[in-house]
């Protein structure tokens, strides 16, 4: 609908944000980490050879397996931290311990560690990270001890640091995850909750509109029926063929309301409303436009001669004009406003007309009120459209058929379907 | 002397024809006509009728409205309310209005008149089977009910009875079958109960005898 372009975002902004929203951020994370992997594969293994003198094929060995936990811990962290615990531990016992230099925990295994609570913090649940890092802490302090008692201070002072980087990013991690998590769930409960919405929304349009219709139908029905059943009271020289006729004709349609009885019954979820005034049509246009000017809106019916329609059709027009009247009072409630309603050859045409106003709020609706309006004019074989006007107003349009055709298509356009 | 009508209803033809329907009747006579609710209310002040046949969906003052006017102009009389659609809710919105009865548009000519008789002489309860379902389900909910329940105090143990039996949608003479006393006898114990609860019909007997708990709604699914 010619409304609904100066909602969308431009072109280029367009295309970025959704290839943005296709892009896996699992993916994103793991070639991350994957490069960061490369990285610090290669420092710890050159300076595990040079500094703590390792074995050139055991350094190597050793800081793969280490580096390899951190691609490893964005997708199963659990098996991540387990290997990360069992390779820094394995690069500290099987390394020297290089005098004045810091041990057990090298600079190089430090960032690799921060980096792989980080994500594990991150992607999996705060216990396997906080478990995950003291997997790697503990054993390697024991060790310390263990192996070096002599030097226990500087082995102290290195862990300390350790623990304050590594705790620092667990913790961030930890934060950012949880964060995360309850934006996402959140997200995700605003967005169903709308879809609901405006699924209820259209639901009970859609029933109101097959309620009217209905009882429209059952009215006039009725009428049929007593007419038929009073003619040989009204008519008194109709012949017995004539009143055979009458009688069949108030039998057929007594059993066409009984049908349209059970038809009611399921179309009237049980809150029936308690209004007990006749439905309206187009001369209820009027009282329309003077509630709405009580209302103070500033707006004229303009009428040519007065159209006659039937009860259907009637009652459409005046639905479609009460939601125009409705949406012009929220987007434009200063503007002036036109309702016309005339006959045109073999139509009557409603036009709800607003001049340029600036528009409130964010100016979105949800296009149900459209949907609803474009619903109730199909019921009758008629259309509406909206449009913006030249002059920066908006106007809605609806052309119904002074006699009831066939409805336009087959049926109800489908939920979420149009805007 | 012949039953006084007046026949109120915003579509001339369902006027026109109830009216000429009911012309055609002994001892049927038609006062009055009205297209909407204030009419009515002025034509039955006016003409004093035995009964209105009362449309429930009239512009200006709907029947349910109309009917609590009309009927607390004049005790006397009965108001049979049409409607097209067998909503309970305005139904029983009616009776407790003070309707007697109602009736669909659409019932066949002999049942209308018939209803008619039955709404003036008030000695049965109309449509029985549909207005006791429709009483069932609404004087038992809060929602239906309005200031406490009546009490049955002042009621004999008879009386009490006769108030089951009318409940139950049977009309005086097969009361008098039930409990083998004579229809007269059900007559003056009915005109006591209804004196003695300040009641103006069956009908609203029916509400008063499910909502004071004397019967209790049949379990329902």
């Amino acid at each position: 609908m010619p409304d609904s372009r100066r909602w969308n975002l431009p072109a280029w902004l367009h295309r970025t944000v959704s290839l943005a929203g296709r892009v896996d951020p699992v993916a994103v994370a793991l070639l991350l980490a994957t490069v960061a992997a490369i990285v610090l594969l290669s420092v710890e293994a050159s300076i595990g050879v040079r500094v703590y003198r390792l074995p050139l094929v055991l350094a190597f060995a050793l800081a793969t397996l280490h580096a390899a936990a951190l691609p490893l811990a964005v997708v199963r962290p659990l098996l991540a931290t387990i290997l990360a615990a069992v390779a820094s531990l394995g690069l500290q016992i099987a390394g020297e311990r290089p005098e004045g230099g810091p041990w057990p925990w090298w600079p190089a295994m430090i960032v690799t560690q921060s980096l792989i609570v980080l994500l594990v913090g991150l992607t999996g649940s705060w216990r396997v990270a906080v478990v995950g890092w003291l997997a790697g802490l503990v054993p390697s302090a024991t060790a310390a001890l263990l192996l070096h008692p002599a030097n226990s201070d500087d082995a102290s002072t290195n862990i300390v640091v350790h623990v304050s980087v590594t705790g620092a990013t667990l913790l961030l991690g930890i934060l950012l995850g949880q964060w995360q998590l309850i934006r996402g769930q959140l997200l995700r409960e605003r967005v169903v909750s709308a879809e609901e919405y405006s699924r209820r929304l259209l639901a009970e349009d859609r029933a109101r509109i097959a309620r009217e219709l209905h009882d429209v139908v059952a009215h006039s029905m009725s009428m049929i029926n007593v007419q038929a059943s009073t003619a040989r009271y009204r008519h008194t020289e109709l012949d017995q063929r004539s009143l055979h006729e009458f009688d069949e004709i108030a039998a057929s349609s007594r059993q066409a309301l009984t049908e349209m009885r059970s038809l009611l019954g399921v179309l009237r979820p049980g809150d029936a409303e308690g209004d007990l005034a006749p439905q309206p049509d187009l001369d209820g246009l009027a009282d329309l436009v003077e509630q709405a000017q009580r209302a103070g809106m500033d707006v004229v019916l303009e009428r040519a001669d007065p159209v006659s329609v039937s009860e259907l059709v009637g009652l459409a027009g005046y639905r479609i004009v009460q939601e125009a009247l409705t949406n012009a009072s929220r987007h434009a409630p200063a503007a002036r406003v036109v309702v016309r309603c005339e006959g045109i050859s073999r139509d009557v045409v409603l036009t709800v007309t607003n001049s340029a106003a600036a528009p409130v709020g964010d100016g979105r609706g949800t296009g149900l009120g459209l949907i609803g309006m474009s619903e109730r004019a199909a019921s009758v074989g008629g259309t509406v459209t909206a449009e913006r006007t030249p002059d920066g107003g908006f106007t809605v349009r609806a052309v119904l058929p002074l006699l009831d055709g066939p409805p336009h298509g087959d049926r109800l356009p489908a939920v979420g379907d149009g805007s | 002397m012949s039953l006084r009508v007046v026949v109120a209803d915003d579509q001339a033809m369902v006027r026109a024809g109830f009216a000429a329907l009911l012309r055609a009747q002994d001892g049927i006579e038609v006062v009055g006509e009205a297209q909407n609710g204030e009419e009515v209310v002025a034509v039955a002040a006016q003409t004093h009728p035995d009964v209105v046949l009362m449309d429930v969906r009239m512009p200006i003052l709907d029947g349910i409205e109309a009917t609590r006017i009309v009927v607390a102009a004049d005790e006397r009389v009965r108001v049979l309310m049409l409607t097209t659609f067998d909503i309970d809710e305005y139904v029983f919105a009616a009776i407790r209005a003070g309707a007697s009865g109602f009736l669909l548009k659409d019932a066949p000519p002999d049942e209308l008149v018939a209803a008619v008789r039955v709404v003036a002489r008030g000695d049965a309860l109309l449509s029985p089977g549909v207005t006791r379902r429709m009483i069932e389900r609404f004087a038992s909910s809060a929602t239906a009910r309005q200031g406490p329940p009546p009490a049955l105090t002042g009621l004999t143990d008879r009386e009490r009875e006769v108030l089951i039996q009318i409940a139950a949608g049977r009309s005086n003479t097969e009361i008098a079958g039930t409990l083998f006393i004579a229809e007269q006898t059900v007559k003056s114990h009915v005109s006591r109960v209804l004196g003695k609860l300040g009641l103006r019909d069956r009908a609203q007997a029916v509400v008063a005898a499910y909502e004071s708990g004397l019967v209790v709604p049949a379990i329902r699914e």
